[in-house]
This record gives structure tokens, sequence and C-alpha cells, in this order.
């Protein structure tokens, strides 16, 4: 098999059922013969706003949206929930009131997994959600009816989201990922950083699988997970001492968790967070970053470009792309002669991987574009995703390049391999990158395309 | 640069960092030569950087002259100190790298130079100075935490009264560190690299190893063990009274090193106030800088 090329991909955006609000081709799943997308509308300023899935039809090649989350009034506290998420958004003075006295129960769909519990008659669609009322965790039986197995934010409301659903030995794995009170909101980090399971998750069972923040007060929150040569790999995030990686074989019903990265991969905490990861081969691949463009602004960390790690099954690893270092696990020279952020010192995040074809696709956050805005130089606005993709993991070739030709395009969310092809789900910032350049340039941008796009690779 | 000339090693460091006593034992690995404290980047010629630093002599100028002096001469005594100054005031018109490629070519081309001097770290200038002499130099980046660094310089200035550095030692660690990071961000990737003085001097064989493949000089058991006898070096000794010093004192009093006592080295936090100030703690910016460089 080869890798794709960028002739090879075409876009299968249907404009008529994006909105303006919704950015994010947030997770992707193929199920029953359909590829199910799941998109997000972060700052949710309106009902409009609310967390959608579509499901793209490869033999029509026709797109239906099949969820919408039900609308849902606001009272005073969630007023003020629905008021940070604007806030987070864009910076500046925080609102005392959202734009809206109604909101979608649900303004995004974080993650997804196709998955078989005890109760399930054949494997179900399982997602993750984003809400100012806590995450849920969705599930449906045939593509068109999605109903919550969980209470909001499972047993904790302050949690914004679930993120990284992971299966392995006949469990479901989920992490609470981000939080939201009525005064603060983290996108990426949850109060408390946990992994919950369950072997029937549409009984509601859901058991803690690891102690609180893994027996280490740092740990912020588990922000990915995976499961690789028989472990379940949850990677958590600290502004502190940075990011850890953590496995377990899920064994018995306090499972055991090993600690295999310490220290940010002795980064520090400009490893701040494990951002995704994947299996490839038979290791593990684990990409870092601090979200936004690089810099934690709350806490003054950064600024830093994403880092690409290879873990063994014997717990080892290898630098791939990052930043030489001497560690206590011996000197890590980048393995593909990259540096941090594959070079680019704006490739901030490593968003989403994505094995097809026995090759290893990666989709990287690009803040470029906003970096131009800033800067005063938006009419010269350039930058945009990347799509990156290796054969064994160490040599790595650049697919698409800035945004595919659409600049607001500054990260790929979400892939997903099919029978069809590879599907490609990227995070458009066009509402951002306006104000940017107006707020720093006080100059208009050249209109950019709105809305998030997908694509579909196949050779 | 001739073809064959191995590049030379600049340590990033702040004062009481451990420096000399890890740029004593890099110095002697086989393929390298351990300078004294030379202080080459701060000035367009020698005899304006030399005479900068006249009024510090134990410190300042005391490690090129002897560095002249053991490479004229092979000797250190006070004669061929005075030797050494004459030879300083006939160069004041060469520039830093004049001077380095003189002494590399004493040295011998084939060998690594290696120059601690902290001095290159208090201007980001002077770093920027050695990386155009020197493009492909390689950089180690000698850390320590801010705490028992600032205790270890009030130590040295209660001891000996009569160092120049600041009272408050803190901001000098920030800026120091902040100018080596700064510059190892302009440097190709894999030019330099960090470590923590605490942990190679916790584990130096663990810690050389890693420096030495990095350096791409030999790194087997015999060439570490050269590494661990930085008593060996011709500059690890008092020098006469013009030059006493050109590295730490205290080093140059007992340069044999007690590795038992070394292992014991720990890392101290950055919370809780401060010895020398109980009404305070660490700046944020300190703090901040020390979490990056994996102090917590």
């Amino acid at each position: 098999m080869t890798i794709l090329r960028e002739d090879q991909f075409k876009d299968i955006t249907d404009a008529k059922l994006t909105t303006a609000g919704s950015t994010i081709a947030h997770s992707m799943a193929w199920f029953q013969g359909k590829l199910f997308l799941g998109t997000s509308a972060p700052t949710a300023r309106g009902p409009e706003d609310r967390a959608r899935i579509l499901c793209y039809d490869p033999a029509s090649g026709s797109w239906e949206v099949v969820f919408s989350s039900p609308i849902l009034p606001l009272d005073s506290r969630m007023q003020a929930r629905a008021a940070g998420l604007s806030y987070a958004a864009g910076g500046g003075k925080r609102r005392q009131q959202a734009t809206s006295d109604m909101l979608g129960r649900d303004f995004g769909v974080r993650s997804m997994i196709v998955f078989q519990g005890k109760s399930d008659r054949h494997p179900c669609l399982y997602c993750g959600t984003m809400s100012i009322w806590g995450g849920l965790i969705l599930r449906s039986e045939d593509g068109q009816t999605f109903d919550p197995v969980t209470d909001h934010g499972i047993d904790d409301r302050s949690v914004l989201s679930f993120r990284g659903l992971t299966a392995l030995n006949g469990k479901l794995y989920v992490a609470p990922t981000g939080t939201i009170t009525e005064d603060h909101i983290d996108r990426n980090l949850a109060q408390q950083a946990v992994v919950f399971s369950s072997d029937d998750p549409v009984t509601g069972n859901w058991k803690f699988a690891s102690e609180p923040a893994f027996g280490d007060p740092m740990n912020g929150g588990v922000f990915a997970m995976t499961s690789a040569h028989g472990f379940i790999y949850a990677g958590t995030g600290s502004s502190i001492r940075g990011m850890q990686l953590w496995r377990t074989d899920g064994v018995g019903e306090t499972p055991k968790w090993e600690r295999i990265l310490n220290h940010g991969a002795y980064r520090y905490n400009l490893n701040q967070t494990v951002s995704q990861m994947i299996e490839f081969k038979g290791d593990l691949y684990v990409g870092t970053g601090i979200a936004g463009f690089g810099y934690d602004k709350e806490n003054d960390v950064g600024p830093s470009a994403a880092e690409l790690i290879r873990v063994r099954r014997d717990g080892s690893w290898d630098l791939i792309a990052g930043t030489l270092r001497i560690t206590p696990d011996g000197l890590k020279v980048p393995l593909s002669g990259m540096d941090e952020g594959f070079s680019n010192p704006y490739n901030s995040v490593i968003w989403s991987f994505e094995v097809h074809e026995d090759t290893l696709y990666l989709g990287m956050h690009n803040w470029e574009p906003n970096a131009w805005a800033m800067s005063g130089q938006g009419d010269k606005i350039r930058g945009g995703y990347q799509l990156w993709a290796s054969q064994n993991g160490e040599d790595w070739n650049l697919v698409l390049d800035e945004g595919n030709g659409k600049p607001s395009s500054i990260g790929i969310r979400s892939i997903c391999s099919t029978p069809v092809g590879l599907f490609v789900g990227t995070t458009n910032h066009a509402r951002l990158l306006a104000r940017q350049a107006m707020a720093n340039g006080g100059f208009e941008l050249p209109e950019l395309s709105e809305g998030f796009d997908v694509l579909l690779g196949k050779g | 640069m001739k073809n064959n000339m191995r590049e030379p090693l600049f340590i990033l460091t702040t004062h009481r960092s451990f420096s000399s006593v890890i740029g004593t034992m890099l110095g002697q690995h086989p393929q390298a030569y351990g300078l004294p404290e030379v202080n080459l980047s701060h000035g367009e010629t020698l005899g304006e950087m030399f005479n900068s630093v006249m009024n510090s002599r134990t410190v300042g100028t005391a490690g090129l002259l002897r560095a002249l002096a053991e490479l004229h001469e092979a000797d250190q005594s006070e004669a061929a100190i005075q030797r050494a100054m004459k030879w300083v005031a006939r160069h004041g018109d060469w520039t830093g790298r004049q001077v380095f490629d003189h002494l590399h070519d004493l040295i011998g081309t084939d060998r690594m130079f290696i120059d601690k001097s902290p001095r290159n770290s208090t201007d980001i200038s002077y770093l920027r100075r050695l990386a155009k002499d020197f493009p492909r130099a390689n950089y180690l980046h000698l850390t320590r935490h801010p705490r028992s660094m600032c205790r270890s310089v009030l130590s040295l200035i209660k001891e000996f009264g009569t160092g120049r550095a600041p009272l408050d030692p803190e901001p000098r660690w920030l800026q120091m560190h902040s100018n080596n990071v700064e510059f190892m961000r302009e440097l190709a990737p894999g030019q330099a690299v960090r470590v923590k003085g605490e942990a190679l001097l916790t584990e130096p064989h663990f810690y050389l190893r890693q420096i030495c493949e990095w350096l791409d000089i030999d790194s087997s058991d015999d060439a570490i063990a050269a590494i661990l006898r930085p008593e060996e070096s011709p500059f690890a000794m008092v020098g006469p009274p013009s030059a006493p010093y050109g590295a730490d004192p205290n080093f140059l009093k007992e340069p044999k090193l007690d590795f038992a006592r070394l292992a014991k080295i720990k890392e101290e936090s950055l919370d809780g106030p401060l010895e020398w100030n109980p009404d305070k703690e660490f700046s944020q910016p300190v703090k901040r800088l020390a979490l990056q460089l994996g102090y917590i």
C-alpha cells in the first residue's frame, strides 16, 4: 500500500448541513457501513450551536443529520456556565450572562467508538459529548436514535466532556475531560484525573478504573486514552510537571496501573499534555502539546510545539519528533530528524491519528494563521492544518499542508479509516481569525471559508 | 575553520552551578581539553575584555592567564603568569575568536576545547558572538536548582568576600538561564542539549555517557573513567598569586571528587520561603523558568 497523495483527497462536505458556529469535525466512527461524524460548536452562543451527529452514506454520497442535541432552558447557574464558553474562546472580559436563554444540551461530540457491552444485542455507537450541564455518553443501536447512558458527568457535573472512549477485553473505558463550573472553565483538564470503565454501559454501571490522579495530585486530568498491545493507556496533563503516561491490562476489580512516562517525557511542562495516541505496528504512538497557540496563558506555560513519542510494549520509548535531550531513560534523539512540531513551531498539538492501509496518518493543529492575524499581517494569511503520513513510524511525509488551501482550517481534529477510504475532519477558525485581525491590525481579513471540512482520501 | 578541527563545546550555565566540576571533568576526556574560565565572549577585542575583568583578577583574568601559561610553557608559576600577561598585552587587538583559535592550535585541533565561562551567559549578545564565531559549536546547558544555586552564591560571598555577585542572586539565575534558553532556540536542532547538574553528579557514569554520545566522542568505560578524574586536570589546583583561581575556589582546593557524597544530592523545592530572605518566595518568573527546566 502507498501513502495517499494530496490529489487523492476530495472535499465531501455538504455546505447545507454546516452551521456557522459548528466549527469542529470533532469525532468520527465507521458504523453499520456509514461514516458518523460528531460536530462541535465550541462557543455555543445559542440553540443553533448545538451538537449534531451527521451520517455520510458512501453509497449515495449524501449526508444526513441523525442527531441534534435537545434544546434546554438556562437557569442562572447554567447562564453563568454558558457565559464562560464564549469567554474562554474569545478572551477579553467575561460576560456575566450568556447571549441566549436556551442552549443545546450538548454543544459537541468529542469522542466516538463502536462497542458491544453485555446488554447490547450487537455493536453500538457510543459518543462522548460536551455539555455545560456536564458531559454525557450517548448510545445508538441503529445510528438514528442517540440516548444518554450516563448521568451528566457520570458522578460530577463539573465534568465538561468525555473523551478517549476506548475498549479492551469487553470493557469500555472513558475519561472525564475538561471542567466547567459557574466561574471556571478548562476545556481540556478535568478537576480529577480518573478513568471509568464499564462492561455494560447501557445499564449505567460505571466504575472507577483508576485511583484519583493515579496517586499523583499533580495530574490535572486524563486527556487521551487508547488501547495498544494489550493495555489501556491513559495520558495525563500537568502545567507544573508535564504529562504522564499510565497503562493497565484492566484485569481485576481494581486494575493496577503502571507509569510509563513521567515529567513530560523529561521535557517537563513543555509537554504539558498527552493529546492523542494510537497503536501502529505493535507500538504506541503518543502525541503531545499545549492547547491553543502552544501557550497556556492561565498557567504561563510555553510557548512550545508538539512532540511525537513511540512507546514499546516493554515500556521503553523513542523520541520520534521533538527536542533532543538527555534523560534518565537515556539520550533521546528524534528518529525522524525533525524537531518539535515536526520542525514547525506553529504545530502546537498533535490532534489526531489513524492507521489506514498499513500507514500511520497524523493530523496537526497549526496556529500560524492566528499568528499572522495577530501580527497585523492578516492580508497575507498563511498556514493551516497539516496531514502527515508514515509507513514505519520514523520517516514522515507531508500529505496535506496549509489547510489544503484554506488557511482558516487550522487543524485536523478527526481521522477515520474505512473500507471506502480515509475520512479527515477539520476545525475552522475563520471567525476567530477575523476578530484577531480586527483587534490587532484594525483591518478585515479577506473572506475566509467558515465551518469544518470533511475530506475523503482514496487511492 | 580547519577541516579537521573538532568543534568546541561551550557550557551554558550560571555561576555556582557545578560548571567548574563538570567542565573540568569533561575536559579530561581523551578527545577534549577543559579550559578554565577564559572569558572571551563579552567584547570585541582581547584588550577590551581583559581590562573589563581586571578588577576581579581572582576570577576574571586568572583563567585565561593560567590557560596561556600552561599551553605556552606547561608551567603555571608566577613567572609564567607574568609572561602570559605580556602576551595578552601584545595581542590586545585580537578578537576572542583569534584567541580561541590560538588556544585550540596549542591544544591540538583534533581535540575539543571546552569553555565553561559563566560570563558568556550574562548577556545573550555574548552567546550570539560565540555562535557567530563558532557556528557549528556544541552547547551544553547546565542547570542547577535556583534555591541551591542562590545559597551557594551567598555562601561563597561570605567565605571569600571578593566575589562581585549581587547580594540577591535570584535575578542573576533568572537572567542567565533566560539568556541560555532563548539562545538555544536560535540554534540548529541537536546543537544544544540540557542537563541537570544534580542528576549528572548523582549518576555521573550514566549521564556522562549520554553527553559523549551526543558529542560523538568516545563513550567507552575508559573514556568515562578519565572524565571521572578531574583532579588530573592541569588547572585542578590553586594557581599562583597573580592568577589563583579561574574556577570555583573550593573545587580547586579539593578537586578529587567524593562520588559517594555527590550521589546524595537531592533537588530542593521551589516552594517555601527563601532562607536569605524569609519574607519572600521565589518570584513567579523564576518559578516559571525553573518548572520549564524540570525543577518543581
